[in-house]
């Protein structure tokens, strides 16, 4: 019973979180001093000429019925229209999720692969000079500020060798290869300092693992070390580097605007932060919503994933992870 | 109107530019991609604000004008490099003697790109809509001084203005004034449909517009078969993007303290180019304190504008002494008039009994120059014991306060609006500055229609600015203007906002 319930239970109470953020946004927004029709207009409008721009986008309403506008639009999917651009939001979302989707995906599969290979490496050599020249590597990755690393990668990659463009996105009209080209080294720049976390995170799971008795009991039973490792080690140890990975894909979300920026990729962090310096309030909301929604259900798959992946934690807290 | 992003100096920028072109190579030649453009007769123009919508005569932002003015939309009449005005869409004019009516000639055989053909009906539409209550053209005042629009024939317009205002043949040049066609006025904002030279084609929000030649125009055609504009927020991204070839010019780069870098690659050509720019210390004149002339003066006095000047490490900046720049043909230079001197500056908050310690609020808006000039403001008001506090604010925050409350006693911010010493005759402006001899200057400026004559009154408007000092004048930075070698015909100067490309093509 409690295992049919739980789903709809989840994903009510995610709902209703959305509705909580809605409402915080949008009197937030509110609250902040400056009118998105003085924004549009500028200094040299007159009082009548913001009036009419008032009533047009329908500013010149109460509060309450502005939000309840927008949510009883929302719900029945509109997500309203934005004030500077004056199109349908969702128009703005779609366009620049095509660039802000597969950078996001190709940074996160880029700090997954590497991040996750070199944890077991160096977990595997503890102590070996390749376990500290590479530690070392993953330190000094960490602390560089992806901005200045995109900086590095461009200058060198694009501008003296030319294999890159420096900036920009091609469009998936041009082809995909051209259009993933594009992408390559803002995702290099948004992966590696998350690449470089996440390996030392796998390093300690897999130290911690490697270092428990059974596995002592498995090399007993004269299981090959690579048996060792892929049967007994990864899965024990993926649960944790699992837990890292839901904290960092928020990271990755916000990480964006600023590798963003620095390769002029017009994705939804350039668009939020637009928008809230527009006072936009309907693409504020939608970008702030969108964000809000990946992480609760992001996190949610991860619960779920860590528990399906955990069979010795599933007896005890199977049915209570919402 | 103001350029938001017109103008980012921050030392951080230029720290992360130079380490940006450090590592680049110095690029001998064209690279490939500009040499793609230039057999297909195409450009890429970098450009510092995106456009939200392609519509002028709705909305200020410099982003519509410099895509669309002059190369999608056109007006009755045009403005040169110089700021000359001549004929355009009206081929003709004459104006009453007493300056309240003109009868404009329309040129034959103008259509817009969708095929409507340009008739008086149509001149009438766009006027008549920039003056509608419902109008949310960017400068109504000049349109609402339009008492009728009527047509005498076809090709015939006439205009009555409710007073005379000699300034109206410029302002038709204005962006705002373009002629848009009742069909498809209402779609400009997101496919722009205009008789220039230029066509249309594509839109990637935020990223670039691309217009085509307009084959069938009705003058001179384009020489170029395309142009694409691409816009950029980080300066560090645009200078990549010039090196890389994916831009061939940007004439408003943003980062002018890097054009040297730039004059050191052969590949390119920088220049530096006149453009409205009037940066500002503005005083609240309705504030007790600021509605005394002699601590306006004060003010002048305490400030080493020189130096601040210096600062921008902008090459061709000037002190400005009034409210005009030198891309003007009536500027004058005025800025000896309070020469930099904290004692006299002192002596005369003494003389007004000004206490020492006197609290006043800086409110700057989130611009690299507002910041940098900011800080040497507050010291130099603080060494003639006025005591500054700094408030930053975002900019809809800081339009709402400065702009719609006129909550603040200074704020540093540029003017880079054309021509538009008369908001000195505004009295509900922000700086609230309110003086009967200037509004009678003004007036009669307005009703002047000898040139020689309106020289004279316009130098006389800045003199009386000069010494009255209802703003602390301070600076004109040029605009840097980089492009590709073999790029010709760009504009260096620029009367008004804007990229005329009809006359841009790939030389040697």
């Amino acid at each position: 019973m409690q295992n049919f319930l739980w789903p709809l239970r989840f994903i009510g109470s995610r709902i209703v979180l959305l509705v909580l953020a809605s409402l915080i946004i949008f009197f937030s927004m509110a609250f902040l001093p400056g009118d998105p029709a003085e924004v549009i207009l500028g200094v040299d409008a007159q009082p009548d000429t913001l009036a009419a721009l008032h009533h047009k986008l329908g500013l010149d309403q109460p509060l309450p019925v502005q939000y309840w506008h927008w949510a009883t639009g929302f719900f029945q999917g509109d997500f309203g229209r934005s004030y500077g651009y004056n199109v349908p939001v969702w128009y703005l979302l779609a366009e620049r999720l095509q660039v802000s989707l597969p950078l996001a995906g190709f940074a996160l599969t880029a700090a997954v692969a590497l991040g996750v290979a070199l944890g077991v490496f160096t977990a595997t050599r503890r102590g070996t000079w390749l376990d500290l020249v590479f530690m070392g590597g993953i330190q000094l990755t960490k602390a560089v500020p992806d901005f200045w690393l995109a900086m590095l990668l461009t200058g060198f990659f694009s501008l003296s060798l030319h294999w890159f463009p420096a900036g920009g996105f091609s469009g998936w009209g041009q082809g995909v290869g051209a259009a993933l080209r594009s992408l390559v080294l803002p995702a290099v720049a948004l992966a590696l300092p998350q690449a470089a976390v996440l390996a030392r995170y796998t390093r300690s799971a897999v130290i911690a693992v490697l270092e428990e008795p059974f596995i002592l009991t498995a090399r007993a039973h004269g299981l090959s070390e690579r048996q060792v490792l892929f049967r007994h080690v990864l899965p024990r140890s993926l649960p944790s580097v699992l837990a890292v990975l839901s904290l960092q894909i928020p990271l990755l979300l916000s990480g964006t605007i600023i590798v963003e920026n620095v390769f002029n990729l017009k994705g939804t962090g350039a668009l939020l932060l637009e928008a809230v310096n527009q006072r936009d309030v309907p693409v504020v909301q939608a970008c702030v919503l969108l964000i809000v929604a990946v992480v609760v259900f992001e996190k949610g798959l991860f619960q779920w994933l860590e528990i399906r992946l955990s069979p010795w934690l599933s007896s005890d807290r199977n049915g209570h992870a919402a | 109107m103001f350029s938001v992003a017109t103008l980012r100096v921050s030392k951080k920028t230029g720290l992360r530019i130079v380490l940006g072109l450090a590592l680049s190579y110095a690029l001998g030649g064209m690279t490939s991609s500009a040499m793609a453009s230039a057999q297909d007769g195409s450009v890429a123009v970098g450009v510092n604000i995106s456009p939200a919508t392609l519509d002028p005569t709705t909305n200020p932002s410099e982003g519509i004008r410099n895509v669309t003015y002059a190369n999608i939309y056109e007006g009755l009449t045009a403005v040169d490099e110089q700021g000359a005005i001549h004929p355009l869409l009206a081929q003709a004019w004459s104006i009453s003697p007493d300056g309240l009516h003109y009868t404009f000639f329309l040129h034959p055989g103008v259509h817009f790109h969708d095929g409507t053909p340009l008739t008086c009906a149509t001149v009438k539409f766009s006027l008549d809509r920039a003056r509608s209550p419902e109008s949310l053209n960017p400068q109504k005042l000049v349109f609402e001084n339009i008492q009728d629009v009527s047509c005498s024939s076809d090709m015939t317009v006439l205009v009555t203005l409710r007073t005379a205002h000699a300034s109206f043949l410029s302002e038709l040049a204005w962006a705002d004034a373009v002629i848009v066609a009742p069909q498809s006025a209402s779609g400009n904002a997101q496919h722009p449909i205009g008789t220039g030279p230029f066509i249309f084609k594509d839109w990637k929000r935020a990223e670039s517009i691309t217009l085509e030649k307009n084959q069938a125009y009705w003058g001179t055609p384009a020489k170029l078969n395309a142009v694409t504009f691409r816009f950029y927020t980080e300066p560090l991204a645009a200078a990549n993007a010039l090196l890389d070839g994916q831009l061939d010019a940007y004439p408003s780069f943003p980062a002018p303290e890097m054009a040297a870098r730039f004059e050191q690659n052969s590949a390119f050509v920088v220049k530096q180019g006149l453009a409205p720019f009037k940066a500002m210390l503005a005083l609240n004149n309705r504030r007790k304190l600021f509605a005394q002339p002699l601590v306006r003066q004060a003010l002048m006095y305490a400030l080493d504008r020189a130096g601040i000047t210096e600062a921008m490490d902008i090459p061709g900046a000037l002190v400005l002494g009034s409210h005009m720049s030198p891309e003007n043909p009536n500027y004058t230079d005025l800025s000896d008039v309070y020469p930099y001197n904290p004692g006299k500056a002192k002596a005369l908050l003494k003389q007004v009994g000004v206490e020492p310690g006197t609290r006043l609020k800086l409110v700057l808006p989130p611009i690299g120059y507002a910041h940098t000039t900011g800080e040497l403001v507050a010291a130099y008001l603080e060494q003639i014991g006025l005591n500054v506090t700094i408030v930053q604010l975002e900019w809809p925050a800081w339009l709402a306060q400065v702009f719609g409350h006129h909550d603040f006693d200074m704020t540093i911010i540029a003017h880079t609006e054309p021509d538009d010493i008369g908001i000195y005759a505004r009295k509900d402006y922000y700086f609230g500055y309110n003086n009967s001899s200037f509004q009678a200057l003004y007036a009669a400026y307005e009703a002047e229609q000898d040139p020689v004559k309106r020289h004279t009154l316009s130098v006389q408007m800045q003199e009386k600015l000069a010494h009255d000092v209802p703003n602390v004048f301070l600076f004109f930075v040029p605009r840097t203007n980089i492009a590709r070698r073999e790029v010709k015909g760009l504009w260096n100067r620029l009367p008004l906002p804007a990229t005329p490309m009809s006359n841009v093509f790939w030389g040697q």
